[in-house]
């Protein structure tokens, strides 16, 4: 098959910062090539580069050939490259139509005025070649997140690209939405497109792609065959360090005197939650998996009091306690950390108020801040989670997503919680600062804290926590035991089979 | 680089004084001691408002009831005064207090939006003002006056030192302690704040109270100046403190701000009509000054966060 698309010599610097250098590949027709590399190894500069969002400083782009400019995104659309970008981008009191043909809604004109049933007609019809059933009269708003990447896609698929950009689509998505996806990208494949695809899920890679270009601080370590190599040896490319390495090694469960701490009695929210019962012992780390949006999420939320719930009882001890609201957990000494970030910070504020947020009233005279003691607080914590950073004054926003996160950490952990709850506390985040949250959480449960984790990445799920607790439609199908690696792959196979209901 | 923060912080008292300089040449009137202070005594009740609406706007709402909960205190002044110092005094404050926390319940529990609902209270309050006295008036005792204006060697003390103390509170509160901590993350998102354990209701409702409170102190400082209870007095002052906070420095959407740059502005809004009138210019322009000089302080912001915003990308 023929080359399609050709970058030559690409180099980007921002201040501070060589993004890209001397990056020389090429992109072939029927092909699905993943880039693969660290947050920050370059990937989505490069991405960005090709539709014309951001210049290189030195470089040229061929298309079939032909040197190429591209000066903005509706010239990338003209040379055939189209991308879906990481950030939402519909317009959410439209319709699913209208958002498909936004700014081409010209061309579904009767005598000059808009025609409804055209731009329906007609969305009906790419929908439909890609087999996405979707209402097209639908307002976006109230499509689910999965729902909202498959119109995104379709927007796209809207010009025919002939080079298709994906970064990060699936990590909204359920193991569902990405088979029907990825089915849909094999046969645009097939059609002889080229496929650019970004996921920090490495199975993913492994699924659906030909070639990974490995991406590692700006520089290019090498495109190869998915095929000729292993999970295990892509990471080593991307990083120098060997998986083992990355999670940390757990302390016999049999050492460990295994009170239960916490306990969730017949816990139900119409229509999420199923009688719900679920032993949290001291030191523990216990993962919910299952497919996405079965309850996992909803399960913390209740626990955390952030959710009404129509029955069901918390008990510390075999004490039962009361947890409403966020404020009475929080006197429970029950923190929970959500995957949205922007639900966790407030970007502009510094990282130190940040931090003392959670725990302003373990530091305070008669409502007044002791300032005293909360920068000794706020600096030694961290010291102890590692936060790089200029000073304690620097404004979060102007942090990395792994020094977000453990700002996050160290948020809660200022709060001296007992119960732990993590929603995917190390999505999004690149390989190093996945392993760093890691460590971090069995640290944590070394120390005797409960840790309770919703977790999707199957990697994770069979290294992470001590014990896995599967949910399917609000209930619990089943539980593991995660002793060692050695079996994995058995594992794998019955969690995916209790996920999906298969017996 | 230290200097750009040390401007960027204090950028509307470089301009206060910019302006005092410039207006000290152009008249020796506002070299005269009797003008800083005349600028003292009308700062003082917007710098009182101020410091409620900008704990709303912080806290991420807007407060627009504060001109009639003042313009309500003069005329319960001038009426329960006569009679009882007291209750003269304590009687205007409840009820500012009393009307605040009534927003302040129906924005944080009821939901409503606060614009409408302190919109609502300021017509509701209003005629409640109007029908108790529909035409200036009353007796407000000349000892009350006297305590709060009087002059030692021309110079009024007692609003200097109120608006010292004032302003030495409210950036105290902010900063210090707990309470002005949740109304920055509440202002920022009140999502991350609940998450986080702080008890939004009761830190929202407090705010529209203390804003009430605030409103109504600047009513009674007022009706001593005006020695008489005036129910539309306070009609410009939702507005001014808007433009007061904003001014100042305070993001109107809430979560970013402090109140020393708030007095700032108060002073430089104060001082404008005085110069002008000094000066021998129309009135009217002050207006458009007002206006300008608004437009362009926070132009020239939203430019610095421009350009930030590119060096990160």
């Amino acid at each position: 098959m023929g080359e399609i698309l050709r970058v030559d010599n690409i180099s980007k610097s921002f201040p501070g910062v060589q993004a890209l250098s001397k990056i020389n590949t090429f992109f072939s027709e029927g092909e699905i090539c993943a880039l693969v590399g660290e947050n920050g190894a370059g990937k989505s500069t490069l991405v960005y580069i090709l539709m014309g969002a951001i210049r290189p400083d030195k470089g040229k782009v061929f298309v079939k050939g032909n040197e190429v400019d591209i000066t903005g995104v509706h010239k990338a659309k003209g040379y055939g490259i189209g991308a879906v970008f990481q950030d939402p981008s519909l317009i959410n009191h439209m319709s699913v139509a209208e958002n498909i043909f936004l700014g081409e809604q010209g061309k579904f004109r009767n005598n000059g005025i808009l025609s409804y049933s055209k731009i329906f007609k007609a969305a009906e019809q790419i929908l439909n070649d890609l087999k996405v059933e979707i209402d097209v009269r639908q307002l976006a708003v109230l499509l689910s997140p999965a729902q909202r990447k498959l119109i995104e896609f379709a927007k796209m698929m809207r010009d025919d690209p002939k080079v298709i950009i994906l970064d990060e689509i699936t990590a909204a998505l359920d193991y569902e939405s990405v088979d029907k996806l990825f089915e849909i990208i094999r046969s645009k494949r097939d059609e002889g497109k080229s496929v650019i695809f970004i996921s920090h899920r490495l199975k993913e890679v492994f699924e659906i792609a030909d070639t990974a270009l490995v991406l590692k601080e700006g520089k290019m370590v090498q495109k190869l065959e998915v095929k000729d190599i292993t999970e295990e040896g892509l990471v080593n490319l991307m990083m120098g360090r060997k998986l083992s390495e990355v999670f940390p090694k757990k302390i016999s469960v049999g050492a460990k005197e295994n009170k239960v701490t916490y306990s969730i009695r017949n816990l139900t929210i119409k229509g999420k939650l199923e009688n719900i019962n679920l032993d949290i012992a001291q030191g523990e780390i216990v993962a919910l998996a299952g497919l996405r949006g079965h309850g996992q999420s909803e399960l913390l939320k209740a626990v955390f009091g952030q959710v009404p719930k129509n029955s069901g009882k918390i008990f510390i001890n075999n004490k039962e306690v009361i947890v409403s609201n966020p404020v009475k957990a929080k006197m429970k000494n029950i923190a929970f950390i959500s995957n949205r970030r922007e639900d966790e910070l407030c970007f502009t504020h510094s990282i130190r108020r940040n931090i003392a947020l959670s725990s302003l009233s373990k530091r305070q005279k008669g409502g007044f801040i002791m300032q005293g003691k909360e920068k000794q607080e706020v600096s030694d914590i961290s010291v102890k989670m590692n936060i790089i950073a200029p000073s304690m004054t620097t404004e979060v926003n102007n942090l990395s997503g792994g020094n977000k996160q453990k700002v996050v950490f160290s948020k809660w952990l200022l709060t001296l919680p007992d119960l732990l709850l993590c929603d995917e506390p190390a999505e999004g985040l690149d390989m190093g600062a996945k392993s760093e949250v890691y460590h971090i959480l069995r640290r944590l449960a070394n120390e005797g804290k409960s840790i309770l984790l919703v977790l999707s990445d199957m990697i994770e799920i069979l290294n992470l926590p001590d014990r896995v607790v599967v949910l399917r439609e609000g209930k619990i199908v089943k539980e593991f035991s995660i002793i060692g690696s050695e079996e994995s792959e058995i594992l794998e196979k019955e969690i995916l089979k209790a996920s999906v209901g298969v017996t | 680089m230290k200097i750009r923060k040390i401007v960027g912080e204090w950028y509307i008292y470089i301009l206060m004084i910019v302006i005092w300089v410039i207006a000290s040449l152009l008249t020796p009137y506002f070299r005269q001691m009797s003008v800083f202070m005349t600028i003292i005594v009308f700062s003082l009740p917007l710098a009182l408002v101020a410091l409620g609406q900008n704990l709303v706007i912080l806290s991420g709402r807007i407060d627009l009831s504060v001109g009639s909960i003042l313009g309500l205190s003069t005329v319960i002044a001038s009426v329960t005064m006569k009679n009882n110092l007291l209750i003269g005094v304590s009687l205007p404050l409840l009820l500012g207090a009393g009307i605040g926390f009534i927003n302040g319940i129906a924005v944080s529990k009821l939901r409503i939006d606060s614009f409408i609902m302190t919109f609502g209270m300021m017509a509701v309050c209003q005629g409640i003002g109007l029908l108790i006295r529909d035409y200036p008036g009353g007796y407000i005792p000349p000892g009350y006056i006297n305590f709060l204006l009087k002059e030692t060697k021309h110079i009024a003390l007692t609003p200097l030192f109120i608006l010292i103390i004032v302003l030495l509170v409210g950036e105290f509160v902010l900063k210090r302690t707990n309470f002005g901590r949740a109304i920055y993350a509440i202002g920022n998102d009140d999502v991350i704040a609940y998450r986080s354990g702080i008890n939004v209701t009761l830190i929202r409702t407090t705010v529209f109270a203390i804003s009430g409170f605030t409103a109504a102190i600047a009513g009674l400082f007022l009706s001593a100046v005006m020695a008489s209870g005036d129910a539309t007095v306070g009609a410009l002052y939702p507005l001014d403190s808007i433009t007061a906070v904003v001014m100042g420095g305070t993001i109107l959407s809430g979560g970013r701000g402090d109140y020393k740059g708030t007095i700032g502005a108060v002073l430089i809004l104060t001082s404008l009509a005085r110069i002008f009138n000094l000066i021998g210019i129309n009135i009217w322009y002050t207006y458009i000054a007002k206006g300008l000089l608004l437009l362009i302080i926070v132009a020239i912001r939203m430019f610095g966060v421009k350009q930030e915003r590119e060096a990160v990308l």
